[in-house]
């Protein structure tokens, strides 16, 4: 199927006018600086990049495989694709960025599939407000708390009802536990990161990516090479299977560069 | 001659004599010998041969004691090599000296690890990173095909790695791992957990070697994770009456191959 191209000449207020929301706030950085995240690892101590020379052999050989992180996902919930989430008209794609990583994580470990509710996050963080945030926010939540599945707090609610000990101690099963790496960078450095990004990808770790350009968070599943030598992300939406390509996405050129970015590697087993 | 192809002259030659330097850092197994006359140091391992405590008490008799650590050695021409290691919480860890060029890792605790080197007469200055985990003792063996490595029945595989050293793994392997040729062929050949519907999750995993589990480990692969294992990636077979522990095969045939033996 083909995919749902975003380039430098889409409009992000296009998607406003389908009423789709966001809610990326940016990174208020004097507060919470790159790399100050409890649990955090320094890249440079971890992982070397993958040079941008191999990228498109890597690429098509992950196609051909059939190993990609989209592949993974169109199989994770128990041979059917895993739906997309759906943030429904509120500024919470913060939170749903990183729980699409998580379940995407625990896909490609073959844990049995859960449908996480990335709004007890959100509601939890801002005290059931419907606020914008960017997505290492709740990767450092998910960290220390978790994420609920949706039979202890249904997808999208808001209600304080579910807000218990019970759902919590659910939660702690899908805890984000180790080496989650902050990408972010300075401006003058994005194209270091976006190298980051890409080895993530290329290694099969998704990535949460917040972009300023479309105030948006999201989370990248594959590296796609758009042109000879050209490439961009698939990413995985939190606007349901309607939208996109079974709610994915391809970002070409600088729309593919996140302005924050970080990603989770361990979870809690199952 | 050109300014211009003059220094392009020198800055080629200086990036071949820096290209020249020998700089490897290598790590290997081992254990040392500690004996005192008059304290006798006494330390406590756990189950993960983790260090949890450490006695000390005083004795007019020789004692000598063994420990498994391993041993950092660096090759290089420079004259000054200085090494740093931080845990896991980045506290800095003082590494013992062993001779020139060598230090003692201490087997308790993930480390990582930077070493650099400075030589201005030569022209050197490098480093490089590393990360070294705790091993088990050097003399054990991958279980043979007599023992099962999960004491339950059906077909069971576990394919461990170190995820943020993805990148540096054979590509060809990781490809077979994340593969759906793989997966589909594992899906139908290993046991269904028992969980409610659709929770029917075919019993294989890919785990990260630091996975954690939540409260108790009375799951089958926080279990198998703690089992040995001499390298990264590891895979382990287990159908309850048999199977095999060891290095994961480096292509997806040979990974097939492996488990249709069980």
């Amino acid at each position: 199927m083909p995919d749902y191209i975003i380039n430098d000449q889409t409009d992000p207020n296009y998607f406003l006018s389908l009423g789709r929301t966001r809610g990326l706030v940016q990174r208020d950085y004097q507060d919470r600086f790159s790399g100050c995240y409890k649990g955090s690892v320094d890249w440079s101590m971890d992982i070397p990049t993958i040079p941008k020379s191999e990228w498109s052999d890597r690429i098509k050989e992950m196609e051909s495989s059939k190993s990609r992180l989209s592949d993974i996902r169109n199989r994770a919930n128990n041979g059917s694709p895993m739906k997309s989430l759906d943030q429904n008209g509120q500024g919470f794609c913060w939170a749903y960025s990183t729980a699409a990583c998580v379940m995407l994580l625990r896909a490609a470990a073959n844990m049995p599939y859960k449908r996480l509710s990335p709004h007890a996050v959100a509601c939890k963080i801002y005290n059931f407000r419907d606020r914008g945030a960017w997505g290492a926010l709740s990767m450092e939540f998910m960290s220390e708390n978790g994420i609920p599945e949706e039979s202890f707090w249904p997808q999208q609610s808001m209600s304080r009802s579910y807000d218990i000990d019970e759902t919590w101690e659910n939660a702690k099963k899908y805890r984000i536990t180790e080496g989650w790496m902050d990408l972010d960078l300075n401006a003058y450095d994005r194209e270091m990161s976006f190298e980051q990004v890409a080895t993530c990808l290329l290694s099969r770790i998704p990535v949460v990516c917040d972009y300023n350009w479309w105030g948006h968070s999201v989370a990248a599943m594959d590296l796609v090479e758009t042109s000879p030598g050209k490439f961009g992300t698939r990413i995985l939406n939190s606007w349901t299977d309607s939208w996109g390509e079974q709610g994915t996405a391809v970002l070409e050129g600088d729309r593919a560069i996140p302005d924050g970015a970080c990603a989770a590697r361990v979870i809690i087993g199952a | 001659m050109k300014l211009k192809t003059l220094g392009t002259l020198l800055c080629l030659l200086f990036c071949a004599q820096l290209n020249a330097q020998k700089f490897d850092v290598t790590t290997v197994n081992g254990s040392i010998s500690v004996s005192n006359q008059n304290v006798i140091k006494t330390q406590i391992f756990d189950e993960n041969k983790s260090l949890i405590g450490e006695v000390k008490e005083e004795s007019g008799s020789v004692k000598t004691s063994e420990q498994v650590v391993k041993i950092l050695s660096v090759d290089t021409d420079a004259s000054k090599v200085s090494v740093y290691a931080d845990d896991v919480n980045r506290t800095p860890v003082v590494l013992p000296s062993a001779g020139k060029n060598r230090w003692l890792i201490p087997n308790a605790q993930k480390l990582w690890i930077e070493v650099k080197i400075i030589d201005f007469e030569k022209s050197i200055f490098d480093s490089k990173r590393i990360v070294v985990d705790k091993s088990d003792l050097p003399d054990k063996d991958p279980v043979g095909p007599s023992v099962a490595p999960i004491d339950l029945p059906g077909l069971r595989v576990l394919m461990v790695v170190e995820s943020e050293m993805i990148p540096s793994y054979p590509k060809n392997q990781m490809d077979a791992l994340f593969s759906e040729k793989l997966r589909l062929y594992l899906n139908e050949k290993c046991v269904k957990s028992k969980g409610e519907v659709p929770d029917l999750a075919p019993e294989w995993r890919m785990m990260d070697v630091d996975t954690k589990f939540e409260d108790t480990c009375d799951l089958v692969w926080c279990k198998a994770l703690k089992r040995p294992m001499k390298s990264l990636p590891w895979i382990i077979i287990s159908n309850g009456q048999t199977g095999y522990e060891g290095p994961l095969p480096q292509t997806l045939d040979e990974i097939i191959k492996l488990v249709e033996k069980y």
